[in-house]
């Protein structure tokens, strides 16, 4: 960081880290443990603390080192670093199995250091009577609407606020039970990548789509949900995906046609 | 041994594994008897070395020591394995004490090595009944993708003939008895390699019986995914010579002769190309030692004293 920029005022609900690293930092810049996160002169109040970040003394301060992202939209701070062991955030969308049946709740792994808890009611529409029945083994795309590090996380499969809830007998709710399909694991950057459109990566899915027509859950856990119309081809974008999106940017397209142009 | 290894399979990826295996596809699309992209580093240090399998990762790291021989061996060295099981590696790993898994395979890699006779253990003796070298081979598995056996018999495989122990001169007495030892630093003396006889390599396959299938399906180098929804395994063990050194077989699915037979005949037609992936990397680092080393007055000498290394 230069001098000047140090000297620099923020502006209005611009995003600022002060820290030991840094003076002024900016969304998609270096953060490291320790910095403090702030909003400009006059700071917008509510924010939710994704991965990464954690409250502290009445300050928001990065715990990891990595890339600042503000999420404009659902006003999630998180800090991104490349890592494949999943932490539990609030707000992400999962893939989980479900590990275990209870009376009141499943035990979804997502791939963290406890399992997550996923109450029998946290679908839309679902009563004592009529609420979806998953089996161990089951997968599930929910998302966190409790991480604590020092709690067991919860999801839920209602949709979020914002989001038109449809009831899970529909089958066209945007969280609940993915049938058939396979899933893999990638890294958490991978798997944000894939799913966001405006990120190197994101237009992969999309550069599959225009082969093979098929569906895709994304989790932040690094678990990927797939179907296709056929096991050939959910082989085929399957090792497609995991192939490209190692490859550079400009050879992505290239490496999609040829391996799906036959499918 | 399999099931604890394995993180959770969801009830959709089983089904797509065995659907796609009953078109004769694999997950990943390689063929039932392909193998992942096999890499081997070794280095920095004489001894230290890294096999990859696909993503499957392990390193190994061979040291020895001096020590007093067992009374009832007087004249032989010995040789020990240890496989650690990182958390690293895998969700379904702890940390601690050795799990049953990890000593399972220490023991499997171990009694290939030892009971095929591939490390020439009288060839250790360096003062009978007083000094023998206790060679260790330690091996941690640091991504388990699948078919840790294969990737830790090759991690282990390519650290012993990469090692080389410190020369050690024997002191005589005045009447020509031989009374004290003295190791020599490397730059004094060259180091020298192991006695290898041969060395022995493993290809495994993950046994996947299902009610459709008449017998077990065998896929070679199976996949953390193909292990966990398989029935058993097993496992190869060959050397260049193409001869069987270990034969071992996990889980409760029957297996009949003829399949073993079958599975041992695809595993001499694959060992070919790991035997030489490993050959390749060896030679090289042959070459660059020979090229950096320091001159030293005894070097052509010590050249001569190497054993054939086969």
């Amino acid at each position: 960081m230069a001098a000047g920029d140090a000297a620099r005022s923020p502006g209005e609900g611009e995003l600022v880290v002060v820290g030991p690293s840094k003076a002024v930092a900016q969304e998609g810049e270096l953060v490291y443990p320790g910095d403090r996160i702030t909003f400009g002169a006059t700071a917008p109040p509510l924010v939710m603390l994704g991965a990464g970040v954690l409250r502290e003394e009445g300050h928001v301060i990065a715990s990891k080192a990595g890339i600042l992202r503000f999420d404009a939209a659902e006003r999630r701070l998180s800090v991104e670093a490349d890592q494949r062991r999943y932490v539990p955030a609030l707000g992400e969308h999962v893939v989980g199995v479900v590990v275990e049946k209870l009376s009141e709740e499943y035990r979804v792994d997502l791939g963290c250091s406890s399992p997550a808890a996923l109450p029998v009611l946290a679908f839309d529409g679902a009563t004592r009577r009529n609420r979806p029945n998953l089996h161990v083994g089951s997968l599930v795309f929910a998302r966190v609407v409790l991480a604590h590090k020092d709690m067991e996380p919860e999801l839920s499969c209602a949709a979020p606020v914002g989001v038109m809830s449809k009831d899970w007998m529909t089958g066209q709710s945007l969280f609940g039970e993915l049938k058939g399909g396979t899933t893999f694991r990638c890294s958490l950057a991978h798997a944000r990548s894939l799913a966001a459109d405006d990120r190197p990566g994101g237009e992969l899915l999309a550069l599959i789509g225009e082969h093979v027509p098929f569906e895709v859950a994304v989790g932040a856990n690094g678990r990927v949900w797939l179907n296709a119309g056929t096991v050939a081809q959910l082989v085929a974008i399957q090792t497609v995906v995991s192939r490209a999106m190692d490859a550079p940017a400009e050879q992505r397209a290239r490496i999609v046609a040829d391996a799906l142009a036959r499918r | 041994m399999q099931r604890p290894t394995h993180e959770i399979v969801s009830l959709s990826e089983r089904a797509f594994l065995l659907g796609a295996l009953a078109e004769g596809l694999r997950g990943d699309g390689r063929g039932v008897l392909d193998m992942r992209p096999v890499h081997i580093r070794l280095g920095p240090s004489s001894g230290a070395a890294e096999a990859t399998l696909g993503d499957t990762r392990a390193l190994a790291r061979v040291s020895a020591e001096l020590v007093e021989p067992f009374a009832d061996r007087p004249t032989e060295g010995s040789f020990a394995m240890s496989v650690e099981l990182s958390p690293m590696a895998s969700g379904a790993f702890e940390p601690g004490r050795p799990s049953p898994e990890a000593i399972a395979l220490s023991r499997v890699v171990e009694r290939a090595i030892v009971k095929s006779n591939a490390i020439d253990l009288e060839a250790l003796c360096v003062l009978p009944a007083k000094h023998v070298w206790a060679v260790r081979c330690d091996v941690t598995v640091v991504d388990h993708c699948g078919n840790l056996l294969d990737v830790c018999a090759l991690a282990a495989a390519a650290a012993l003939r990469h090692f080389r122990r410190p020369y050690v001169r024997v002191l005589h007495s005045e009447q020509g008895e031989a009374t004290s030892v003295e190791v020599c630093a490397a730059d004094v003396e060259e180091p020298e390699h192991l006695a290898l006889r041969h060395m022995p390599l493993a290809l495994s396959f993950a046994l996947i019986a299902e009610d459709g299938f008449s017998t077990p399906l065998a896929l070679l180098d199976g996949s953390e995914r193909e292990e966990a929804i398989a029935s058993g395994s097993l496992s190869v063990v060959l050397n260049q010579q193409g001869e069987l050194c270990a034969l071992h077989k996990s889980g409760g699915v029957p297996v009949g002769a003829e399949q073993i037979r079958e599975c041992v005949q695809a595993a001499q037609l694959k060992f070919r190309a790991l035997a030489k992936a490993l050959d390749e990397v060896l030679n090289e680092a042959k070459k660059s030692l020979a090229s950096s080393a320091p001159p030293s007055a005894r070097t052509g000498e010590a050249a001569t004293r190497q054993p054939p290394s086969r």
